[in-house]
């Protein structure tokens, strides 16, 4: 399970990232979870099952829905985002993979 | 009017998102944004470069006075920055060439490499290889002018000695390399890029068999599109330097970068760009994000054009611009932008919502480095109508206090390129080489920013003994 996290630079989602790893861990869910910036989603988005835009960013859904392919697309919840729930994060990506 | 509230906030959101959505989606804004910040490696090289040398040079002469024994032990370390220079500021704008011509031609999905070299030779074509420039005379004195001009020389006395007028062959000056040429970099790049991605798209390349490998096959699909684009900017250079005896960048220089850059110096533009950054976070768009084009297109190139005055100068007096990319970093946005780490503190100090007090403990260590989302997602800020006043208001003031004491003189522009999570204080200081007034200013203005979100702190804890009532009822 690979999930992209994309925010303007790949620094706010950064601890998103520890809190969704930490949550699938307590799952025994076997997650590769990184974050970078938009500008390199394009390229990082062949590696990821399932792509998740910071809310702050959420302007670039359509054009990342575009290079993302058949790879789902989706807006982290603006709440799940600010108080940095992993596990309600983690669960927005899973859903996507379905 | 809760609900006529909640219906302006959709109302603005509708007309917001597009614009973001334009500016975000506009290939060619967003890869003049994504070639600046990946020539990052090199002006941020250059300017601890120069950092260095202010701190082993510039400073301790001013404290000890030329030839200090300080500064003389440090020569060598001085003169290896020196030569960093040369690699870094003095042909940023080259390097520029080559990021914008690659993530042009990426946006296109056309053969990236290949847009930025034919985008560096494009803008190469445009540069006067043979500059006139002023020639010291080791060892001739003033006295000697007269015999000098008799012979024919275009000698003239000047501070250091005398000069002899001279034109050089072979060689590109700096001053088109470096951030003064960005512009032309710039719109030489860009048009010799259309060009290359225009052709290719239109399949106008050379074609070979299908069993060719496809590095192979590649290469020669670049040469026509190739060669187009290098000759459309050698000929425009030409037709340039024939009708007007100039060089393109010299019309260019002050025809289109020197306006440019100088509206973006007026505090109404400064007080407008920090405003739009606010709006656009109000409703949770990263502004900086969207806001890129003009905050890397315009206010780093006065950036670094000031690093550069500062390197031929020496003297912040000269620097022509006074507002740069680093003013808004170091003055307006610490913690984050709406300078929340003025909130964050002015929770943790009055606040009775542990809602709120719990955002901001978890914000205040990411606060510190200049890292806000959570803070502006998770009190939230964004859509909230009470926190919309200080939100809009703090840039505002922190902007025109900041201004006050960059026009006055009292502070020196920021010229030096440093990192936007350096915490508050440490930012201005870096930015400015060195200036601890300048760490004060941005100090103040944090205090400003506490001053004013307090009161709406206060307020939101008044919010919360009105509202727990009905939370009973429920």
């Amino acid at each position: 399970m690979n999930i992209l996290l994309v925010c303007s630079a790949g620094m706010s989602t950064s601890l998103l990232v520890n809190k969704m790893s930490d949550a699938a861990r307590a799952r025994g869910l076997d997650a590769r979870i990184w974050a970078v910036a938009d500008a390199k989603a394009a390229e990082e988005v062949k590696q990821a099952d399932v792509m998740l835009l910071g809310p702050q960013v959420r302007f670039l859904a359509d054009k990342m829905r575009a290079v993302a392919g058949d790879v789902p697309v989706d807006v982290i919840d603006m709440v799940t985002y600010g108080t940095m729930d992993g596990e309600k994060a983690l669960d927005q990506a899973l859903a996507l993979v379905g | 009017m809760a609900h006529a509230m909640t219906g302006f906030m959709d109302w603005m959101e509708n007309r917001f998102m597009p614009v973001a959505t334009k500016i975000g989606n506009q290939r060619h804004l967003v890869a003049i944004r994504d070639g600046f910040i990946s020539i990052m490696p090199i002006t941020m090289v250059g300017s601890i470069a120069t950092l260095l040398n202010v701190f082993l040079r510039d400073l301790p002469t001013m404290w000890w006075g030329d030839g200090n024994a300080f500064t003389a032990a440090c020569a060598p370390i001085i003169a290896v920055n020196g030569v960093v220079w040369n690699g870094s500021l003095a042909i940023l704008g080259l390097a520029f060439a080559f990021t914008f011509g690659y993530y042009l031609s990426r946006s296109y999905q056309v053969n990236a490499v290949a847009g930025g070299v034919i985008a560096l030779s494009a803008v190469i074509c445009t540069m006067n290889m043979s500059p006139a420039f002023d020639y010291l005379l080791p060892g001739v004195g003033a006295d000697q002018i007269a015999p000098l001009q008799a012979a024919g020389l275009a000698v003239t006395a000047t501070d250091t000695g005398v000069t002899l007028a001279a034109t050089g062959s072979g060689m590109i000056s700096t001053a088109l390399t470096s951030a003064s040429g960005l512009f032309t970099c710039l719109i030489f790049a860009l048009l010799s890029t259309q060009i290359y991605v225009w052709l290719t798209l239109r399949k106008i390349t050379i074609k070979l068999p299908e069993n060719v490998p496809p590095a192979v096959s590649n290469a020669f699909a670049a040469i026509i599109p190739g060669v187009a684009a290098v000759y459309a900017s050698a000929i425009v250079t030409q037709v340039c330097v024939s009708a007007t005896g100039d060089y393109p960048n010299a019309l260019i220089s002050v025809l289109i970068q020197q306006p440019l850059l100088g509206m973006s110096q007026s505090p109404l533009a400064v007080i407008l760009v920090n405003f739009l950054i606010q709006l656009f976070w109000f409703f949770g768009i990263h502004g900086s994000n969207v806001m890129a084009p003009v905050l890397e297109g315009i206010y780093t190139p006065a950036l670094l054009e000031n690093l550069n005055v500062w390197n031929t100068t020496h003297d912040v007096a000269q620097m022509p611009y006074l507002w740069t990319r680093g003013s808004f970093d170091a003055y307006t946005m610490m913690g984050g932008t709406g300078i929340t780490l003025g909130l964050i503190i002015a929770i943790l100090l009055f606040s009775k919502r542990k809602d709120s007090r719990t955002i901001a403990a978890m914000s205040a260590p990411m606060g510190v480095f200049n890292i806000n989302e959570p803070m502006v997602f998770g009190m939230p800020i964004v859509l909230n109508p009470l926190y919309f006043i200080p939100w809009v208001l703090v840039p505002v003031i922190t902007t025109v206090v900041a201004l006050l004491f960059t026009y006055s003189g009292v502070i020196p522009p920021c010229f030096i390129q440093v990192p936007w999570i350096m915490p508050v204080g440490l930012y201005a200081f870096f930015a400015t080489g060195g200036n601890v007034l300048a760490a004060l200013v941005a100090l103040l203005n944090l205090g400003i920013s506490f001053a004013i979100w307090t009161p709406f702190v206060l307020l939101a804890n008044r919010q919360l003994l009105k509202s727990e009532p009905e939370q009973r009822e429920a």
